[in-house]
């Protein structure tokens, strides 16, 4: 009756009379031309103006964040690589067993004092510390005595 | 294709030879003019950011609006809402209109057949303007809808009813007030 592709309401012409006397197939027909009618009136339009402007602003804007974004891939790729060399040296390091001589335990015991470092102040009032050796010694009770000018 | 090798011109040339189709087709699925010129460009921008991945399966055309039709999808998914809240506002404005002047019928039944154009369900809306406005093949549509052709002749026609159903909900109303939509 009512051809099912889309563009057009081809009635076959021996069906004609079926839909001049059939109220339902003559109102979808009025219908659906009504529709024909409507759609051709949504014609196509042109985008704004300032539109190609726009749009090869946003291009070019792309194109600069792409080379930039493959730039900074190769400093990372370079950074990264940096990175796991520091950390497989380091957990080398800490993963072989080696002796201890006293200087180094020295050094460790500095090591586990350096927060005592960190107060600028505390240090300043150690006229007699003058290594750091002497520093990682020193009793923490001690510093705070000192540092608040009481005598034990 | 010349523009995957890096050819300015080329590209230039798709732009333009597509520009109005993308931007039409963005316009009627989301309703929106404004929207609709943010979607193209963004389609434009996907194509060119995608060019070396692009492979010659189907016809650029289905290859671009496939890309098309999945942007809008995202972004009426984001703002399905409003469209529902402007449709309900536009079936406000012609219940109450029907003026006698015909200009303001047709008036209101363009825009009715737009609303109703992007609120129908997505692969329907999609189908029905790619056939009715581009032209285009049931092939080239299932192509560049990710269905079979059945299906997508099921779509046209599943669209055409509701379009046909919503234009008569919106003009068969008694006049009493024009509203400008």
């Amino acid at each position: 009756m009512i051809d099912d592709r889309y563009g057009a309401v081809a009635l076959e012409a021996d069906a004609q009379a079926h839909v001049d006397g059939c109220d339902a197939c003559r109102g979808h027909a009025a219908d659906v031309e009504r529709l024909e009618q409507a759609l051709a009136r949504d014609a196509d339009q042109e985008p704004g103006p300032g539109f190609d402007t726009r749009f090869f602003a946003r291009l070019e804007e792309a194109k600069s964040k792409g080379q930039r974004g493959w730039l900074s891939r190769f400093r990372w790729s370079l950074a990264g690589g940096s990175l796991v060399a520091a950390a497989a040296t380091t957990a080398l390091l800490l993963t072989i067993n080696v002796e201890r001589t006293p200087a180094m335990a020295g050094d460790l015991e500095l090591a586990m004092h350096l927060d005592l470092l960190e107060d600028y102040d505390v240090v300043s009032l150690l006229e007699d510390v003058e290594t750091f050796e002497v520093l990682a010694r020193v009793d923490l009770a001690v510093l705070e005595d000192v540092a608040t000018g009481e005598k034990r | 294709m010349a523009f995957q090798r890096g050819n300015e011109e080329a590209f230039v040339t798709l732009y333009r030879r597509y520009r109005d189709r993308i931007f039409n087709f963005a316009r009627r699925l989301l309703g929106d003019v404004a929207r609709a010129e943010e979607a193209a460009q963004d389609v434009f921008l996907k194509v060119y950011g995608a060019r070396k991945s692009y492979t010659v399966r189907s016809r650029f055309s289905s290859y671009i609006f496939r890309i098309a039709r999945n942007h809008c999808f995202n972004i009426r998914a984001r703002h399905e809402h409003k469209l529902v809240d402007r449709g309900r506002e536009v079936e406000r404005h012609a219940n109450g209109a029907a003026s006698p002047e015909a200009n303001v019928e047709r008036q209101n039944e363009l825009e009715a057949v737009r609303i109703a154009l992007a609120t129908l369900p997505e692969k329907q809306a999609a189908a029905f303007i790619l056939a009715h406005y581009e032209g285009m093949s049931y092939r080239e549509i299932a192509n560049a809808l990710d269905v079979s052709e059945g299906a997508t002749k099921s779509l046209i026609h599943r669209a055409r009813d509701r379009l046909v159903h919503e234009l008569g909900k919106s003009t068969h109303r008694e006049p009493e007030v024009i509203h400008a939509v």
